[in-house]
């Protein structure tokens, strides 16, 4: 190759912007996400801490529910999970965690693993925290009616039918 | 009372909404309605059909009540919902009396009618047990007086009582028409046919639930002392200012009827409620009878009560706890499940969606994102 076009295709490779070497991608960033929340949701505080996000704050779903205390945390390259601190969710039957829950009575399973419902290029703004408001306007109503009316997928051992 | 929203409180999922649940599960059956249709329509075939001795002497009938104010209103329980029918007869015998003997023997005179039928004051009931009653009145023009005045037998004193139904229940179309914005039906059918709560309007929904209130209230009391419909629902229309919020109206009127009664009792007298539209009729009639007034009184407490226990209640529990107490028969529950239901309506809509406040909108600028909710 004559050395003129051999410097042009270099300077031409130098200046054109190089995709960095390929690693794991975690879609929106902590800072993506923590600006969208601010912005749909200024009642959350939400804090960065290396690959941690805490967004936390008191919401009100409707006029007539409880108010809230909760907190969201994601990870970077995990699942978020929201959880409700105060008051804390209680069950109908004692012995039977509350429904559409996932390991705990506070934390609510607002999403089906494993279907890409959920995952990270999406904003928690626009799904975890509407999501949470839903699920405890429903949970509320469950309590007072045993009706779960929002649909869902439960375990077969789950004793409560799905909502008739 | 939770203030309604600006943009119309059906995005709010506030107490309007619930309370408007309320109300749907007030309303007469489908299956109800049409069986009361069809006694009605027979009825007043057989009084005033081709076959009817009445009419020679010029007889027309028409509802009058809470069938054709449209506030039906289901009773607590088993008792039963109460219909009324007036038979006006043009040219009565001019015996108070006599003209209920002719409308009793015509009813009589009908194999079914006469197993039914009981005699009233100043009605004929014809018992349809577990069901409903048609209560017949049977009545001749008031001339001289305005249109539509009428007079009906008071069996007891043996006189003419006066009364204008038509009128009034007219005047009390005016009154629900009252509510600012919306656009709403002109009754029509001769038996009008019952508003989905959505429709009736806030003043026809608050007599819906003031009723029902009265009738849980009095449940267990022997007496009859409870205050009438009649005079529960002159004084909502009379109170009513329009307001497009069920439970701002509903609050209001409760609030306007201790008013009316404090500033009589401050005068060392009693309220009159007379019908708007026929001044000598006194609709409170019965409060002469110190313990008729004292209950009405003692509903009124209570009412105001519980309403702001209502307007005090946090969260679903709570509120649907003291609906129960206010409405009998599982009122609470049973409008939490239909107000759970419309949320979900909502959410399956994609509507639903966060506010920037911390709650839920059915008119949120950018609903949420499909999900499943899930268990592990």
């Amino acid at each position: 190759m004559r050395r003129g076009v051999q410097r042009n295709l270099i300077r031409s490779i130098m200046t054109r912007s190089i995709p960095r070497a390929p690693f794991r991608d975690h879609g929106a960033s902590l800072a993506v996400q923590r600006r969208a929340l601010l912005a749909a949701h200024p009642w959350l505080s939400v804090t960065v801490q290396g690959t941690l996000l805490t967004a936390e704050g008191t919401c009100q779903p409707t006029p007539l529910t409880a108010r809230y205390r909760v907190r969201i945390g994601y990870r970077l390259g995990f699942s978020p999970v929201a959880e409700i601190l105060d008051p804390v969710p209680i069950r109908r039957d004692p012995r039977v965690r509350v429904i559409h829950t996932l390991g705990r009575d506070s934390v609510p399973c607002l999403f089906l693993p494993g279907v890409r419902e959920w995952h990270a290029r999406l904003l928690l703004a626009a799904t975890i925290v509407p999501w949470l408001l839903e699920w405890l306007v429903f949970y509320e109503a469950w309590h007072v009616t045993g009706n779960w009316v929002a649909g869902g997928v439960l375990p077969a051992n789950y004793p409560e039918a799905a909502s008739p | 009372m939770a203030m309604p929203s600006a943009a119309g409180s059906a995005s709010d999922f506030g107490l309007d909404d619930l309370l408007l649940d309320v109300c749907e599960e007030l309303q007469i059956t489908e299956t109800q309605e049409q069986r009361a249709r069809t006694a009605y329509g027979a009825v007043g075939e057989w009084l005033a059909g081709d076959g009817s001795p009445l009419r020679t002497l010029g007889v027309r009938v028409y509802p009058q009540g809470s069938l054709a104010l449209r506030t039906t209103t289901k009773p607590r329980g088993k008792e039963e919902y109460d219909l009324d029918i007036v038979c006006e007869v043009a040219r009565a015998p001019a015996s108070p009396l006599d003209l209920y003997d002719l409308v009793l023997r015509r009813l009589k005179q009908h194999a079914d009618y006469s197993k039914r039928l009981v005699e009233m004051k100043r009605c004929v009931r014809l018992d349809y047990a577990g069901d409903f009653h048609l209560d017949v009145l049977p009545g001749r023009p008031q001339h001289g007086g305005q249109p539509n005045a009428i007079q009906i037998p008071d069996t007891d004193l043996e006189q003419w009582h006066p009364t204008n139904p038509i009128e009034f229940i007219r005047w009390f179309e005016e009154q629900v028409r009252r509510q600012r914005s919306r656009v709403l039906k002109a009754m029509q059918a001769p038996l009008p046919a019952p508003l989905a709560p959505e429709v009736a309007g806030p003043l026809r929904n608050s007599v819906q639930l003031t009723k029902r209130y009265r009738d849980n209230q009095f449940y267990f009391v022997t007496e009859d002392v409870a205050p009438r419909s009649i005079v529960l629902t002159a004084l909502s229309g009379e109170i009513y200012d329009g307001s497009e919020s069920l439970s701002e109206t509903f609050a209001n009127v409760a609030a306007g009827m201790m008013q009316r009664k404090r500033e009589a009792d401050s005068r060392h007298q009693r309220l009159v409620v007379r019908n708007p539209v026929s001044p000598s009729e006194d609709f409170s009639e019965r409060w002469v009878d110190p313990r008729c007034y004292q209950a009405f009184g003692d509903l009124l407490s209570a009412l105001a009560v519980d309403l702001a226990r209502l307007q005090r209640a946090r969260g679903l529990g709570e509120v649907s706890r003291v609906l129960d107490e206010m409405f009998g028969d599982n009122l609470g529950v049973r409008s939490v499940d239909r107000y759970s239901r419309r949320v979900q309506a909502a959410r399956e809509r994609r509507v639903l969606g966060p506010t920037a406040m911390g709650g839920l909108s059915s008119a949120a600028r950018r609903p949420a994102q499909p999900h499943t909710f899930h268990h592990d």
